[in-house]
């Protein structure tokens, strides 16, 4: 039996000696296209973009001049009004956009998961529709439905005898205002994650749970919740760097007013970027912003991989 | 005979073998022989050559493409390629097809203008449509990178200090056709417009759309009042006080943008001209936090207290609905498309009501109309640089500018057309762009005026939203200015 052995593994050495070389490494031809591309469309931009961050930028006729100043771009940072401004208004909108969310999304994963099968199929795909709509077309319909002259919202106000609201032309209203519509698209993402959370739950915690007389609260509470822990975790991860990143429905809806209350910092960059066309400046504010949402997503990814 | 079973490694073998094989068929293919299966495929089965030659591909090139390969080809083959020499022979062989790519406002293909350009001078121009903000980012980089992604480019006039220099010169390319630049029916002012540095490249930009900002009011309702049209802000200010104090909430006296950035600096600009000073001087000094500054923001806060509720977050379309559903009696930040709409009976309650005037100023302060002036130019990238010039060409005369007038209420640039009855008969309000041309100056001149409107812009919107006082948001209007400018060597 041994020598059996003995030859069965000397005759593969031998096979793996005779392989050709291409044969050996024929992964990495595989993979080798999908590499290029990256390299050329993530990596090579992420490196010119921290070359930038250090310089200053200038255009010249068919050329980019770059001429290294340091750390300048960086330390102007954070004596930048605007950008101060921006970062405590993006810290406030992760904080309560993703907060609400996730209970609005739980909510309503938790409602769904009791209803019948052919219920839950026609309210999950009424449900999903906001989510497949492109941020910018929700923001235009919602200008318009939110528009204090001829709005829509503000005539059912009117209705039951309430005064027309600002919404979106009051600086008090305005970012809590966006963020209603946020929290009306993005919550059906974290339904989706947690409904399917919940359908993959085990059955017998919930049972030995009855079997104590726990009450549907209880269960809830010390039940459903732990086991969901892992998707509460990666709900949070992905809704907190979509929420972090916001500037397109801003753009839309009020370009960042009135003034600069509803100015978050992708807005800003995009701002220095393609209207001061300061690229240096800009990059030095993107590798900063970069930096705090890579800190952010490993110490969720930790607390995956920990659950 | 096949084996019974194949382990992975062959299976990969014989994948790689199949996959070199067919790569290295493909190489071969380009490489050369199997071009006569190409030709072969072309003329017989896809293409009918008649049609080709008489319709869509250039003529020189199918000549010489099919004759090259004649060499190569069987007996079949070449006697198709005879008829192809046959057919050219006899067909006149005409101009070349050149496809151009243009963006900004060109023109909208339903009026069947690309189409046309087509028929008269075998351009095909295709037209990359953007909005306002991508479209000067786009054109920034690939202008200013030598880029040849556009053949034409339509920019607005307060982008041509920036773009002059990356612009061809036109008036060789024009003269290599034999015509006359600058034309002499186009108005001065606006050709001048693509001038920048003043007299050093010489106009480098054609004008197109003659935008004319103005100064829009409610006859009727300043014939109930019994007083004459505005002359001074003061005078807008009174007004807008009797209106909304008797009037509102049916009608508000005036309507301002508060959005930040260009909407609201578009509707400040006038004021502050018309207290006799610019945002920026002609050394780029900001000028926000002086006395002509601050009481120019002033009459901001009182016309903004004046005007319909929720103006703090509005952009262009929504001023013009204010104004178009009666809600508003003036304002001097209207543009010629939304007179139109004052003037279309399906959307407007003021039709025939609306007149327009040059901006108002204050004693001893000039008017000042804004230009919102569009200009094509060729991209010194541009491989195409004839073709682009005679594609402007073509756009820009008489004919087809009355008829973006009619399509898109373009206003002409041409004198001929300005005065042209037919043209004034159906839009009234001509007459009155017209006069407000007669005063229109163009933003400051400076290839940072989108720093300097984004910040000023923004200021102006925090005042009008009541988040800056008047002192603060002109200082720190100023000081941001400073430092922007700064950074950019503006000063050096």
């Amino acid at each position: 039996m041994l020598n059996v052995l003995r030859r069965q593994r000397g005759g593969d050495v031998q096979a793996i000696a005779k392989t050709p070389w291409w044969e050996t490494h024929l992964r990495f031809f595989f993979i080798a296209p999908s590499m290029v591309l990256l390299a050329v469309l993530a990596v090579f931009p992420a490196i010119m973009s921290w070359r930038m961050a250090f310089s200053r930028v200038t255009f010249k006729l068919g050329e980019l001049e770059i001429e290294p100043i340091g750390f300048t771009n960086f330390t102007k940072a954070f004596s930048d009004n605007l950008i101060i401004g921006s970062t405590v208004r993006t810290a406030v909108w992760v904080l309560v956009v993703v907060s609400a969310e996730i209970v609005v999304g739980l909510f309503i994963a938790f409602l769904m998961s009791k209803l019948h099968s052919r219920a839950r199929m026609v309210f999950t795909a009424a449900l999903i529709i906001p989510l497949v709509l492109p941020p910018v077309s929700v923001g235009a319909g919602w200008l318009v439905m939110m528009d204090v002259n001829f709005g829509v919202l503000n005539y059912l106000l009117s209705l039951v005898g309430i005064e027309p609201q600002l919404w979106l032309a009051d600086d008090r209203t305005a970012l809590p205002s966006i963020m209603l519509i946020d929290i009306w698209q993005s919550s059906m993402f974290v339904f989706i994650l947690m409904y399917a959370g919940i359908l993959s739950l085990p059955q017998d915690p919930y049972e030995a749970a009855a079997i104590d007389g726990a009450s549907p609260w209880q269960i809830f509470k010390d039940v459903t919740i732990p086991l969901l822990r892992p998707t509460f975790v990666v709900v949070l991860l992905l809704r907190t760097l979509d929420a972090a990143r916001i500037a397109d429905r801003m753009l839309a809806m009020t370009r960042g007013g009135p003034g600069s209350s509803t100015e978050t910092v992708t807005l800003s960059i995009y701002k220095y970027a393609f209207i001061h066309f300061n690229f240096g400046y800009a990059s030095a504010l993107s590798v900063m912003f970069q930096v705090v949402l890579i800190i952010l997503a490993t110490f969720y990814i930790r607390r995956i991989l920990r659950t | 005979m096949l084996p019974r079973s194949v382990s992975r490694r062959q299976l990969l073998r014989a994948g790689g073998g199949v996959a070199l094989g067919v790569g290295g068929a493909a190489i071969l293919a380009a490489c050369g022989e199997t071009q006569v299966v190409e030709v072969e495929r072309v003329v017989e089965k896809e293409v009918p050559v008649e049609k080709i030659v008489e319709k869509e591909v250039p003529v020189e090139t199918v000549v010489t493409k099919e004759v090259v390969k004649e060499v190569a080809v069987e007996k079949v083959v070449t006697q198709q390629v005879e008829r192809v020499v046959t057919v050219v022979i006899e067909q006149p062989i005409g101009k070349p097809r050149v496809r151009l790519r243009g963006t900004g406002p060109l023109g909208t293909a339903e009026t069947g203008i690309f189409d046309k350009l087509l028929s008269e001078t075998q351009i095909e121009l295709d037209h990359v449509e953007q909005p306002y903000a991508a479209t000067y980012q786009s054109l920034l980089i690939n202008l200013s990178q030598g880029g040849s992604a556009y053949d034409i480019a339509s920019m607005d006039d307060p982008w041509m200090p920036q773009f002059t220099e990356f612009l061809a010169d036109i008036t060789p390319l024009y003269q290599g056709f034999g015509w006359v630049w600058p034309d002499p029916d186009m108005i001065p002012a606006i050709v001048n417009l693509g001038d920048w540095p003043p007299g050093k490249y010489g106009p480098r930009a054609v004008p197109n759309i003659g935008n004319i900002q103005s100064f829009a009011y409610r006859a009727d309702v300043m014939e109930d009042l019994g007083v004459e049209p505005p002359k001074t802000w003061d005078d807008v200010a009174e007004y807008s006080t009797k209106i909304t104090g008797d009037m509102a909430p049916d009608l508000y006296g005036y309507t301002i943008r508060g959005q930040p950035g260009n909407p609201a600096m578009t509707s400040f600009l006038p004021i502050m001209r018309g207290f006799g000073r610019d945002v920026i001087d002609g050394d780029l000094n900001p000028q926000v936090n002086t006395e002509e500054g601050l009481a120019a923001l002033d009459m901001v806060v009182t016309l903004k207290n004046l005007a319909p509720p929720g103006v703090e977050n509005i952009g262009h379309h929504e001023l013009g609905k204010l104004m178009y559903t009666g809600l508003a009696a003036m304002s001097g930040d209207v543009w010629p498309d939304q007179l139109l709409k004052m003037y279309t009976p399906d959307l407007s309650s003021v039709v025939g009501k609306i007149e327009v005037l040059p901006e108002p100023a204050q004693p001893g302060a000039d008017h000042a109309n804004m230009t919102g002036v569009w200009l094509f130019g060729v991209p010194q990238g541009s491989e195409n640089h004839e073709a682009a010039a005679e594609a402007i060409h073509w756009l820009t005369q008489a004919d087809n500018q009355k008829e973006n007038m009619y399509a898109n209420n373009w206003p002409p640039v041409r004198f001929s057309l300005m005065d042209d009855p037919g043209l004034l008969a159906d839009f009234p309000f001509l007459a009155g762009i017209k006069n407000a041309a007669s005063v229109a100056v163009p933003r400051p001149r400076t290839e940072h005026y989108s720093i300097v409107e984004e910040i000023v812009g923004r200021h102006v919107s925090a005042v009008i939203a009541e988040q800056e006082s008047v002192g603060d948001a002109a200082r720190l209007a100023d000081e941001e200015v400073r430092v922007a400018l700064e950074e950019k060597g503006a000063y050096s």
